[in-house]
């Protein structure tokens, strides 16, 4: 068997029994035009364009900064992650069996499509050596060089255009092995003398620069040249890391910073913390320590970066200020500025008065434009419009999907309307014409009297509500329960009655214990 | 008249309302019968009833298996009851009753109810997306039996089977998720006295034994709601008197929530007070009246405030029409009702033939 000699550059390139078939018009995905949910788990996009995915489908909008938005989506679309770039929108999707589908958007055409990756098991195994493979699944792509790059879970990067086809898949690992892909096998080999490369190197994480693809694989840090098709690993031996779980590429000024999410071995424990690393000079320096509760990165304008701390709920802004001179690998050198949790509550609680998480960040640039994006489980926060000097005043603008209520109680219902063990609570969405008194009762099936939730309390006009609602989300709310009882299960009333005489009934259901 | 309507009146109200007046209280918003299950139970049936303010424990002439069982022994014919009402907020009633003398000394008798609101809509998930449209659906049957002990008492029983089908939860696409129960052997038992030609007397303790067990249907796990209906105590009382030289009945329920169906007590003791009154102006069509819900618990000495916020009664009427002579000497007479409703949602509707024969 003769093999193309081994080199530190590795190209294996597998034609296509691993195909991506393009199909057209998934009919379960429903187009809206509203916001199809505010709670939102990812968010993507570029200065003018966004991208969110939330628990019931995604949306987009192209006109970010227009005042009122005008907004696309699809309920049902289900993705875990998402990646957007030259007008075209990735969603991997969420599914039982493998591999994963893509959801393809194109802004050109206004039209999405399933990206359905296939590929022959058997050889698939073959190459990878192992009795019961990882089997194949998209997780992330970077655009470079006029090309998605799409990272798999057990098989390298494939290629995919503007339009979705997939012509071809790379792989790192250390052989010259050129493998044709209808078999997986090398080319003019017999099976009997296979010597296959080296085991999958999963790559779970790719981040792209000007002309690079870098790809974070369990334990190493690849970079790939689209042009030559080569790949280079990075050394790290100087952190002892363990793991990478996310990266994040900063390509400003001809200048290129890998932010790294990593554990590190330290003595016989590991920690997981946050390094940079700096082609040009070769050269790791930790960012940040103890980046457990790290669960986002968006690198800003003007050396700035922001950090999610999902498990304190709080935007941590720092500021990348690596100096010139060489410091310990190993001593943090971040400049910690702020956290943004000011400007955030700032907006939330004009708006909503109810608890929320953060859930991811993102901040795109394009020129001289940027657009800051903060994910909640509530909506939307996001601003065109930073001031560094004044972090704690960021003039965030709040989108949300909202349903509009007839004032006057013309409209009125329990949110949801059946209350159980899994929604435990509902509040009573209703508008008024005019500042008033509201006292909400709940009734049984008879009209007997059950409890009063809310006794004459004041409740503004929803003309006179960022929400466009009177409800006091907090204080407008029954969980179903008398003196901390559940009550008997079935199909009670509620009754909204304003002090100017104004009332409505509605209905909602308990089943809970 | 009234004087004569005082004196019964007086001693039953000594007898009943007093000692609740005089139990401990707690907060009335906290403890009202709302509270309890089996709600959909405790609204009157029949058209009759319907308009004489729901009191017909001591003169219910047709579904006696529902309201007194004791007076299916004081039958004198077979009766065949169809009824239908509707309620505010889409709640449907539908019933449908069979009872029959059986010489010399039993009565038999059966009624079915369907209660529930055959459509919801408009309700929602948490992110205000509409769910699909549903129903709460009960269906009751009741079967009775009594006996004639003495030419002026009698003494019966029913044996409920009661069911409800709830919605219970949702999927993330809005198709709601039911749970269903069905409960078999609550008993309701009564007696039946008619001391003279214009009194009687009725005494029914219900929803005997009646509980509902609630297996939440979940797939991933299920959740148990143990719902112990309140069970009752109801003194119900038949005058029969004359207005202007024709025919005047009235009649008057108390009922008393004391204790559950398991005869644990109540966290609070309720009264409530229905009234009603039928006149015989014309020989084809009787007219009807009555009062109903007039709830008494510890309040009104306590926290007198308190219970006068939550303090209401319905305002009922209605007529009864009698078909025979249409029918040629067939017994068939048709029922309405109405009410107002405690809360003043709407009005309350029952219509019901019932066939005697």
């Amino acid at each position: 068997m003769s093999l193309i000699p081994a080199s530190r550059k590795i190209v294996i390139l597998f034609s296509l029994l691993l195909f991506g078939t393009v199909q057209s018009g998934w009919p379960q995905y429903t187009p809206t035009n509203e916001i199809v949910s505010n709670d939102i788990y990812r968010v993507e996009g570029s200065s003018d364009t966004l991208w969110m995915l939330t628990t019931k489908g995604v949306n987009f909008t192209t006109s970010i900064i227009d005042s009122p938005i005008v907004w696309s989506g699809f309920k049902n679309v289900s993705g875990f992650n998402i990646s957007y770039a030259n007008g075209t929108a990735l969603i991997f999707l969420q599914t039982n069996s493998y591999p994963n589908d893509i959801w393809h958007y194109s802004h050109q055409t206004g039209r999405h499509s399933i990206i359905s990756l296939e590929y022959d098991m058997g050889a698939f195994e073959k190459v990878q050596q192992v009795d019961n493979p990882i089997v194949l699944l998209a997780v992330d792509a970077a655009w470079c060089n006029n090309a998605f790059w799409i990272a798999c879970m057990d098989g390298g990067l494939a290629k995919s255009d503007v339009s979705g086809a997939i012509s071809s898949i790379f792989y790192p690992g250390l052989d010259d092995s050129v493998f044709t892909f209808s078999s997986f096998l090398p080319v003019n080999l017999s099976i009997d003398s296979l010597n296959p490369p080296s085991k999958t190197k999963r790559i779970i994480a790719v981040a792209s620069d000007d002309s690079l693809v870098w790809a974070a694989c369990d334990s190493a840090l690849w970079s790939f040249n689209p042009t030559d098709t080569t790949w280079l690993k990075v050394n790290d031996s100087i952190i002892n890391i363990q793991e990478y779980f996310d990266i994040e590429v900063r390509s400003q000024n001809d200048t290129t910073t890998v932010y790294s999410f990593v554990s590190v071995k330290n003595g016989t424990d590991t920690d997981t913390c946050m390094y940079v690393y700096n082609p040009i000079r070769d050269r790791w320096n930790k960012f940040i320590d103890n980046a457990e509760n790290i669960t986002s990165i968006a690198v800003g304008a003007k050396d700035y970066v922001y950090l999610l701390d999902r498990e304190q709920g709080d935007v941590l802004l720092y500021k990348d200020t690596l100096p010139g001179i060489s410091l310990d690998p190993h001593v943090p050198y971040a400049q910690y500025v702020d956290n943004i949790t000011t400007s955030i509550n700032n907006r939330i609680t004009e708006a909503l008065t109810v608890n929320y998480d953060l859930t991811d960040i993102n901040y795109a640039i394009s020129g001289n434009d940027t657009l800051f994006q903060v994910a909640t489980t509530i909506g939307l926060l996001y601003s065109n419009n930073e001031h560094y000097d004044e972090v704690n005043n960021i003039p965030f603008k709040f989108a949300s999907r909202k349903v509009p209520l007839a004032s006057d109680l013309g409209k009125t219902y329990a949110v949801p309307g059946i209350i159980n063990n899994y929604h435990p609570e509902a509040y009573f969405a209703y508008n008024l014409a005019k500042d008033d008194e509201v006292t909400i009762d709940i009734f049984d099936y008879n009209m007997d009297h059950v409890v009063k939730v809310v006794d004459s309390a004041p409740r503004l006009a929803g003309k006179h509500r960022t929400t466009g609602r009177s409800t006091d989300v907090d204080k407008d709310r029954w969980d179903g329960t008398v003196n901390e009882k559940p009550v008997p299960p079935g199909v009670y009333f509620y009754r909204i009655k304003t002090k100017k005489g104004k009332r409505s009934f509605g209905k909602i259901i308990v089943a809970k214990n | 008249m009234v004087k004569l309507l005082l004196l019964k009146i007086k001693p039953v109200i000594l007898i009943t309302v007093i000692p609740a007046l005089l139990l401990p209280t707690q907060s009335a918003s906290a403890l009202g019968l709302g509270r309890y299950g089996g709600s959909y139970l405790r609204s009157p049936v029949g058209a009759t009833a319907f308009s004489t303010g729901g009191a017909q424990t001591a003169s219910a002439g047709y579904l006696c298996s529902w309201w007194n069982p004791a007076l299916l022994a004081m039958l004198r014919q077979k009766k065949l009851t169809l009824g239908l009402g509707y309620r505010p907020m889409g709640r449907t009633d539908g019933y449908l009753a069979f009872e029959l003398p059986v010489p010399p000394r039993v009565g038999v008798g059966l009624s079915l109810l369907y209660r529930g609101i055959p459509l919801i809509k408009g309700l929602v998930d948490e992110q205000e997306y509409p769910l699909d449209d549903c129903a709460y659906e009960t269906f009751s049957l009741k079967v009775g039996f009594a006996y004639l002990i003495k030419r002026n008492f009698t003494a019966g029983f029913n044996i409920s089977i009661l069911y409800q089908s709830l919605p219970t939860g949702f999927e993330d696409d809005g198709n709601i998720i039911y749970s269903s129960v069905t409960e078999i052997g609550g008993i309701d038992l009564g007696v039946q006295f008619v001391p003279n030609k214009k009194l009687s007397y009725g005494l029914v303790l219900k929803n005997i034994l009646a509980e509902f067990q609630w297996e939440f249907t979940d797939e991933n796990f299920s959740p148990i709601y143990q719902d112990t209906l309140p069970a009752s105590i109801t003194l119900g009382q038949e005058l029969k008197t004359t207005l202007l030289d024709k025919p005047f009945i009235w009649t008057c329920d108390i009922i008393g929530y004391v204790f559950n169906s398991r005869f644990r007590s109540l966290e609070r003791n309720h009264i409530v007070i229905n009234n009603g009154f039928e006149w015989q102006k014309w020989k084809m069509l009787f007219i009807r009246a009555g009062i109903r819900d007039i709830t008494l618990n510890s309040d009104i000495i306590h926290d007198s405030g308190e219970y006068a916020g939550h303090f209401t009664l319905a305002v009922t009427m209605g007529f009864l029409l009698d078909l025979s002579t249409a029918l040629k000497g067939k017994d068939l007479k048709l029922n309405y009702g109405v009410a107002t409703d405690k809360v003043w949602a709407g009005l309350d509707q029952q219509l019901d033939f019932v066939f005697s024969f």
